[in-house]
């Protein structure tokens, strides 16, 4: 019953739209009963039942919903009155049209009940329902000939009254049907309206305060208008049909031209859309800030919507890390020192002239300057000088990349990393305290000397070569060098073996193959040595004989030796054609010669080995290299003696 | 205060006046034929 009772009466609540579509409806309703008062007037005087009696009567029903408006606020009442008069003007219909149309002016009852539909509750039915039935009971006592225009029995009304209840029942279930579909559906819009304004609310509090820029743009670059803060806020508002290039184009041009070009193969779909992503920019700087930025599409039916940007500000993190690369820098720098003064200084003297080399108009040619920064390179990682190494070896990979010349920009962004770091390191440095480092058993050879009563210029020679470093603290940074790189390299723990480390040569003259030497070792350990898992322990001779007329520094190790079928073949890509050995050892100093097909940090630019030759040929020596497969391989630097020291 | 008292008095009037309205149109409506005999005697039918 209670169902019923929920289901007939409407929930008390009344939307604006149920209001306003009453309105309108109940002021309809009252027009057309008001247009009954003539049509009742002219069925009257058809039906000679009175045309004015007719008219007043009709009036007299109109009145009724009339008056509604007046005494009740509730549309909805005023729609019930509306089912009472429905029923009154049929009532007036059958009474003023008796006769031989008595029965089918009962019509009239059917379609008004319908009718009463269209107020989208089922209450106004069920008011017109009970009007109806009440008025034939009653004049089927009082008046029978106003209602049926034969003797009708009471079994004629209760037909008439069932086909009332079956009609009644159809048109409260269109009724309420009716409501809550269409009139409820509004109040269903309404409440999901105001929950996405809730979730809008929410959405616009996580875009106020999250602490990275978020904003997505359509396939065509076109940025659309919802946006995290931080945006306006790092880069300024974008305007109107901005793209995110025309608007990061503003804050910084190389990100832009970067995304531009990038973005085409993002949205073409020609490559994997993970992997273009993967080469749009990741780096945006505003003034002094830096930001990370990460893209990520957006799909529906493995078709692109959007691309989603979301930029994080990193510039402290990346201050930090640099900060505390300067820092391991600069303990690695003192560390180097502290084990060698002499020969940091002698370092530090030569990098700073290969440095002063690209200053300027470069005065040599573009693979020289190359052989340059790859020493530069090599010495700098040797003496703990990273972000030296770290900055020559992408300006290698930039003009690699782009097959194109050392540009300025290059040479100065060397430069500029080596004048940080030495002003960094000049902390440590005394340059100009000449200082010379002895180690004992220097003191006992020239005690010993003195003993035997050597000749003066001897002793002199021996006392002159304390200005220079012994071979072995050389031989010790290459073994260290040698050690790291296999490590990196997974060659795994390598031993280093010496002979003549006890000499002592000059600077002056060994400067060149001194700095050249880290290339070596370098291809050494990555092309030479064994890997961890062939079973052999890797070992690394580091050696320098002095012969009649000759000093021989080699660099020998125990790996596979070099593939000369490799090297051959880079070779008749260069369009030589090697017959012999000979050529094919002419073939390894060649520059831009390497049997690797991609550069890594540690070797494969093929620029290492012939500056090594270069710096041997400059003192009138040469370079020999002995390799046979799985015999390892030795590369000897021979270097005519002239006035090398003891 | 005094207006919105007056409104609501004529309102109860008319609401009154609604139910005589509706009392008729459902109960005594149904006398309807009696009194349109009348009605038109009245009106000179």
């Amino acid at each position: 019953m209670k169902r019923l009772l929920d289901y007939l009466v409407l929930p008390p609540t009344v939307s604006a739209f149920e209001r306003s579509y009453l309105r309108r409806m109940n002021t309809i309703a009252l027009w057309f009963f008001v247009a009954h008062i003539p049509f009742l007037a002219v069925v009257g005087w058809l039906n000679g039942t009175g045309a004015l009696a007719a008219a007043l009567a009709a009036a007299g029903g109109v009145a009724g919903p009339l008056l509604a408006t007046k005494a009740l606020r509730s549309c909805r009442q005023q729609s019930m009155v509306f089912g009472v008069t429905a029923m009154l003007m049929g009532a007036l219909l059958v009474h003023f049209g008796r006769g031989m149309w008595t029965i089918e002016m009962h019509f009239y009852f059917f379609v008004a009940l319908a009718l009463l539909a269209v107020f989208a509750n089922p209450m106004v039915v069920v008011v017109g329902a009970v009007t109806v039935a009440v008025h034939h009971f009653a004049l089927w006592f009082i008046s029978p000939q106003s209602v049926f225009n034969y003797d009708a029995p009471l079994s004629s009304v209760l037909v008439h009254a069932a086909f009332v209840v079956v009609e009644s029942v159809a048109a409260v279930f269109v009724a309420r049907s009716f409501f809550d579909n269409v009139i409820g559906l509004e109040r269903i819009v309404e409440a999901r309206t105001a929950e996405l304004d809730a979730r809008n609310r929410e959405m616009s509090l996580v875009f106020e305060h999250v602490n990275q820029g978020l904003l997505t743009a359509t396939p065509d670059g076109v940025l659309n208008t919802e946006r995290s803060r931080a945006v306006d806020t790092w880069f300024g508002a974008p305007q109107p049909q901005d793209t995110l290039w025309s608007f990061f184009g503003r804050v910084d041009p190389r990100f832009s031209g970067w995304l531009q070009m990038g973005w085409d193969q993002v949205i073409d779909g020609l490559m994997p859309r993970e992997v273009a992503l993967d080469m749009l920019p990741k780096r945006l700087a505003a003034g002094e800030r830096l930001f990370d930025a990460a893209w990520q599409v957006v799909e529906r039916d493995g078709k692109l919507e959007q691309v989603l940007l979301m930029v994080s500000d990193v510039t402290e993190r990346v201050r930090r890390e640099e900060a505390d690369l300067v820092q391991r820098e600069l303990m690695e720098v003192f560390d180097k020192l502290s084990r060698g003064r002499t020969g940091f200084l002698e370092f530090f003297g030569e990098a700073r002239a290969m440095v002063d080399s690209l200053r300027g108009e470069p005065q040599a040619s573009d693979i020289e300057q190359r052989r340059v920064v790859h020493t530069l390179k090599g010495n700098c990682a040797l003496f703990g000088f990273t972000s030296v190494a770290r900055a020559c070896h992408d300006v290698e990979s930039l003009a690699d990349e782009g097959s194109r010349p050392l540009t300025a920009e290059d040479r100065a962004m060397v430069i500029h990393a080596w004048e940080a770091a030495a002003a960094r390191a000049s902390r440590f440095l005394d340059e100009q305290r000449p200082l010379i480092e002895l180690e004992e058993r220097d003191v006992e050879e020239l005690a010993s000397a003195i003993d035997r009563g050597a000749a003066k210029p001897e002793l002199q020679g021996l006392i002159d070569s304390w200005r220079h470093e012994p071979l072995r603290k050389r031989f010790e940074r290459l073994g260290e060098q040698a050690k790291t790189l296999a490590q990196r390299l997974n060659k795994g723990e390598v031993r280093i073996e010496t002979e003549g480390h006890d000499l002592r040569l000059p600077r002056e003259r060994f400067a060149k193959v001194f700095s050249v030497l880290p290339h070596v070792v370098r291809n050494a350990v990555d092309h030479g040595l064994p890997a961890q898992s062939s079973g052999k322990d890797p070992w690394l001779r580091f050696s320098c004989v002095k012969n009649v007329d000759e000093l021989v520094l080699s660099v020998a190790d125990n790996g596979t030796g070099i593939d000369w079928d490799a090297v051959a073949a880079k070779a008749r890509q260069r369009g030589l054609e090697p017959r012999s050995r000979t050529d094919l050892v002419e073939a390894l100093f060649l520059d831009g010669l390497s049997t690797r097909n991609q550069a890594t940090d540690v070797s494969g630019r093929g620029v290492g080995m012939s500056a090594v030759r270069e710096a041997c040929e400059a003192l009138g020596g040469r370079v020999e290299v002995d390799s046979a497969p799985g015999g390892g391989t030795r590369v000897s630097l021979h270097i005519p003696l002239e006035r090398h020291a003891s | 205060m005094s207006a919105a008292t007056s409104e609501d008095r004529r309102r109860a009037w008319l609401q009154a006046l609604l139910i005589v309205w509706v009392a008729f149109a459902v109960l005594a409506g149904s006398l309807i034929p009696a009194f349109s005999d009348q009605l038109i005697r009245l009106c000179g039918g």
